[in-house]
């Protein structure tokens, strides 16, 4: 295929895909006239372009497309849902000949289906839409009246138009001739007439929203990627040549890395060093942005699926997006297509109810589904949300019973979020709830798996009667990923971070006994929950570790699948370049790549998943249950912290920020210390008046733990912060009572600070309501 | 020789470009009317530019209309790019001071025909 | 857990359609657990032993196998082996 060809199929499809997100805007704003203007301007592109390569049939579809376009830019027929329908099949029928010109070379023949859709086309032109719609698009031979034949070329003579086609007054059945060329406008374009006033009521099933509703603009900020004024200052590059760049900014990071490891006495070595870092970072960023690509690309097809599905479905659901620019490494792009697609699906699907249940739940008839893109550190999150129903807590609960992917008593004993986790297990969503339009064996899980093969999380959360959110976290990039490395029997390995969730440590006396065993089953208790192990020599088949051997054990969570990883020893964590795997290595299973770290020594980056699967860690969430949850509500997180020279015990739901300050900041308000802090004062503990008197230095650091009392915030001083932990409330002996204000954090009684006791300030501090970021209920 | 091709179509672009390059004419491009004013005040002088009817945020009407206001740009050749749904337009262009029109699709040997109608005499 | 080939007790257990015995080496004592020190077999667990143990109680310094009498009935422990 030549150059201009795969340009025109470029610039097609991308005309194709705007003008799909500008024909679903329509059927909110029918009669926006930039909007008629823009969908009429990427059929006449094509059509225009389209004669310059002969492609025959794309240039009959068009100018069929081109002609019912013209008519409603210019105000002469209103869009209604019939005519959306057949515009939107008419751009899969020029979608399905661009595809097959890109494989094939050739348009492929079908002059039926051709003729169907022309014949609709100008149906559609007359304003009788229930004939248009009552002709099947791809039923062959189905139009009982003579068609027109496909003309193979266009005709240059200009020809004779019509008088006005007549939207509002239909006309007598129309005759099989019935003029084709019912042309755009003969005004000139500088004058674009007002379109006709008039949406008209569309039919039943068109679900019309109201167009008064505040919506965000779900395309108006985003411009195409062929966006004008870019074109001279853009260049298109291969993807393969980016690939490749990017693996040579990976070779430099390795040698930036190995020479950062080599000492060297000479300064200016270090110096040198330094900057190599600096010019390996920038060029590392640059290479990585040029392989970005806003998600507007994956986003823009969904408002096309949720107009169908809902129409389907017989529900009024409206799409609203948000956040389209965010960019993202163009490989995840492409692997999060398919788990947003399905997400969405569900939302439509299972989440929106029927307008009539909405109704009576006292919403409104049409629900929202919300697609939110935006950054997070080098994280990218993309958050599919609906106003449907919420998941049923007892349905989920019910059908992992059914399923047998679950005890009943254990699923008795689930809280909210375990329960809720329950939907990701395989097989959990592939039978009963199957409709026509979420499809048969694609369930959750596979959305997990999906986004865990790329490095990233999936979280749901869910509200009854408000709605769910499902969030996706995908890393920006692949190629450069930070891991941790381990040695087992003086080999290195790696663990992506991503599925790392803790290390533990065990010295040479305590391996025998922390090691706990279940038969063959080796087993450690983390904070009081048995989680399984995996020895990773044993499983490598490695000369065996003498059994008392000190080890540690890297807490892992690869897909759900939590266990530990037993290895001799630790190195430091560090970023490392992901090389491909050569076959005879990848066949083993238990490795995602290879990597070659700073001090020059190769080493094979494991799979956690693989080898999770492998040891047979099951998926099910009675690991993760155990290990997360609580079966009463007695356990609690909390942060660890040295107050003093004691160990004190924060609620971590109760902190809101870990700041560091110079001491000098600490000031006094009547007789309290405090703090000002984001233009209020923060009431401190009592040991921060210490900080104000002491003659230590005015500028060393203190940090002090910012957290939420009620309605107020208050500051609590630390000398440092230690951890954060579960804690297991204590009992009463005898008595059974729990006891207030200790819990039991790392097997050691530790008190719980009683921010209450922090004293709300003096009412007569000057400048008025100083708490009043942070107590905005409490009275003065 | 230098000439302006204003098209929203890569493809186009792409096309007259190759056509231009292969006979020795630097072509400058833009993808708006608008663009393609600020090219022909800015990026000047050019013997002919080449403007496309329908295009985003400028039409190639209105850029014609702009650029015949100008008379700092009379020497430019003004050639309109358009397709037969455009016919009706073809004489209003000619009024408003288009040089020539041409309809897609053209191949090499009449786009030269048109350009040298239109009075570009450097090919 | 291996059964004993001169088996010195018998453990002898009530169903609904009556008695069945479980011979062990011997008995050792008798502990009092809490059913919050309980969890289920881990997934690493061979098959057999899965379709044998119900959890175990984690006792201060070790774990404590859970035989339930209802999974160590024969007839249910053929049904069992044969799934």
């Amino acid at each position: 295929m030549d150059d201009l060809t795969r340009e025109f199929l470029l610039e097609s499809q991308e005309g194709l895909d705007r003008m799909e997100r500008a024909l679903t805007d329509l059927e909110t704003r029918p009669g926006d006239a930039q909007l008629l203007a823009d969908i009429f301007r990427s059929v006449h592109t094509i059509k225009g372009t389209t004669g310059f390569l002969g492609f025959s049939r794309l240039e009959s579809l068009s100018h069929a497309g081109e002609n019912l376009l013209g008519l409603l830019r210019d105000g002469k027929l209103a869009a209604n849902a019939d005519i959306i329908s057949g515009l939107l099949s008419l751009m899969d029928m020029l979608r399905g000949v661009l595809r097959s010109i890109e494989t094939t070379d050739g348009e492929g023949e079908s002059e039926a289906q051709d003729s169907a859709m022309i014949e609709r086309l100008e149906r559609l032109q007359t304003g009788r839409a229930s004939v248009a719609v009552a002709v099947p698009v791809l039923a062959q031979g189905a139009v009982a009246a003579p068609v027109r034949p496909v003309r193979p070329h266009k005709p240059r003579a200009p020809r004779k138009r019509p008088s006005h086609p007549l939207p509002d007054t239909p006309q007598g059945s129309p005759p099989p001739g019935f003029p084709e060329e019912a042309g755009p406008s003969r005004e000139a374009e500088e004058s674009p007439r007002e379109p006709e006033p008039e949406p008209r009521p569309v039919p039943a099933v068109a679900a019309p929203s109201l167009p008064a509703r505040p919506t965000s603009d779900p395309t108006g900020e985003v411009q195409p990627p062929s966006s004008p004024g870019t074109a001279d200052s853009t260049l298109r590059v291969d993807v393969e040549l980016l690939n490749r760049m990017m693996n040579l900014v990976g070779e430099l990071v390795l040698t930036r890395n190995q020479i950062l490891q080599t000492a060297s006495a000479d300064p200016g070595f270090a110096l040198l060093g330094r900057r190599l870092d600096m010019v390996t970072a920038d060029l590392r960023e640059s290479v990585m942005k040029a392989r970005m690509q806003p998600v507007s690309h994956v986003f823009s097809r969904f408002p096309r699926l949720v107009r169908d599905l809902a129409l389907g479905l017989e529900k009024k659901v409206r799409l609203e997006m948000e956040g389209q620019e965010t960019e993202l490494d163009k490989s995840l792009l492409e692997a999060i297509r398919d788990p947003l697609t399905h997400s969405i699906r569900n939302a439509v699907d299972h989440g929106i109810e029927t307008p009539a249940v909405r109704l009576a739940a006292g919403k409104p008839a049409e629900g929202v589904v919300r697609l939110r893109a935006c950054h997070e550190g080098s994280h990218v999150i993309v958050e599919v949300h609906d106003d449907g129903a919420g998941m049923s807590l007892d349905r989920i609960r019910r059908k992992a019973v059914e399923r047998q992917l679950v005890t009943p008593q254990r699923a008795e004993q689930m809280n909210e979020r375990e329960i809720l986790q329950l939907i990701f297990l395989p097989g959990f969503s592939t039978a009963e709830a199957v409709t026509s339009v979420s499809g048969r064996g694609v369930g959750m899980d596979v959305v997990r798996t999906n986004v865990e093969k790329i490095g990233g999380k999936v979280d749901v959360e869910s509200h009854a009667g408000k709605g769910s959110i499902l969030r996706l976290r995908i890393p920006l990039t692949l190629a450069i990923i930070p891991a941790l490395i381990v040695r087992s029997r003086s080999q290195n390995f790696a663990v992506p971070q991503t599925a790392l969730t803790e290390l533990v440590h065990l010295s040479a006396g305590e391996t025998d006994s922390r090691i706990e065993r279940l038969e063959n089953a080796a087993l450690y208790r983390l904070r009081g929950h048995l989680l399984p192990l995996v020895f990773l020599d044993r499983l490598l088949q490695q000369s065996p570790r003498p059994s008392d051997a000190p080890c540690d054990i890297a807490i892992l969570n690869a897909d759900g699948r939590r266990y530990g990883l037993v290895v001799d020893g630790l190195a430091d964590p560090e970023e490392i370049v992901v090389k491909p795997l050569a076959a005879v290595l990848r066949e083993i299973g238990y490795y995602a790549g290879a990597t070659i770290l700073g001090n020059g020594e190769m080493a094979l980056i494991l799979n956690p998943g693989a080898i999770a699967q492998n040891a047979n860690v099951s998926l099910s969430s009675e690991t993760e249950e155990a290990l997360s949850g609580d079966k009463n509500g007695a356990r609690q997180d909390y942060l660890l912290v040295e107050a003093g020279s004691r160990r004190a015990a924060l609620p971590l739901e109760t902190v809101v920020r870990i700041e560091r300050i110079t001491r000098s900041r600490i000031e006094r308000a009547g007789s309290r210390p405090v703090l000002r802090f984001e233009g209020a004062l923060l009431p401190l503990d009592d040991a921060a008046a210490d900080f104000i008197d002491s003659g230590d230095d005015p500028e060393a650091q203190i940090t002090v733990v910012v957290c939420r009392d009620g309605r107020r915030h208050v500051g609590m001083t630390v000398s440092q912060v230690l951890d954060v932990t579960g804690g297991s409330q204590l009992q009463e002996a005898g008595s059974g009572f729990a006891a207030e204000g200790i819990t039991l954090l790392h097997e050691k009684v530790t008190s719980i600070v009683s921010l209450s006791s922090i004293p709300p300030l003096e009412n007569a501090v000057d400048g008025g309501p100083a708490e009043s970021a942070f107590s905005l209920e409490e009275p003065r | 020789m230098r000439a302006l091709v204003v098209d929203d179509s890569r493809f186009i672009r792409n096309y007259l470009h190759s056509l231009f390059t292969q006979h020795g004419v630097e072509c400058v491009e833009a993808v708006d009317g608008k663009q393609g004013l600020a090219c022909l005040r800015e990026a000047g002088p050019f013997s002919v530019a080449l403007v496309d009817w329908n295009m985003p945020v400028m039409s190639g009407y209105e850029m014609l209309q702009a650029a015949r206001a100008d008379h700092s740009l009379d020497a430019t050749r003004i050639v309109m790019v358009t397709t037969e749904a455009e016919n009706d337009h073809i004489e209003a262009a000619l009024l408003a001071g288009a040089d020539e029109y041409i309809v897609k699709p053209f191949d090499e040997g009449g786009l030269f025909d048109k350009l040298r109608m239109a009075g570009v005499n450097e090919l | 857990m291996e059964p004993a080939k001169a088996p010195e007790d018998v453990l002898v257990f009530e169903n609904g359609d009556g008695l069945f015995g479980l011979f062990v080496d011997s008995v050792g004592e008798v502990l009092h657990v809490s059913d919050t020190d309980h969890e289920p077999n881990p997934a690493t667990l061979e098959a057999r032993r899965q379709a044998l143990f119900n959890g175990a109680w984690k006792l201060k310094d070790r774990l404590l196998v859970g035989l339930e009498p209802d999974r160590l009935d024969p007839m249910r422990l053929a049904s069992a082996f044969r799934a």
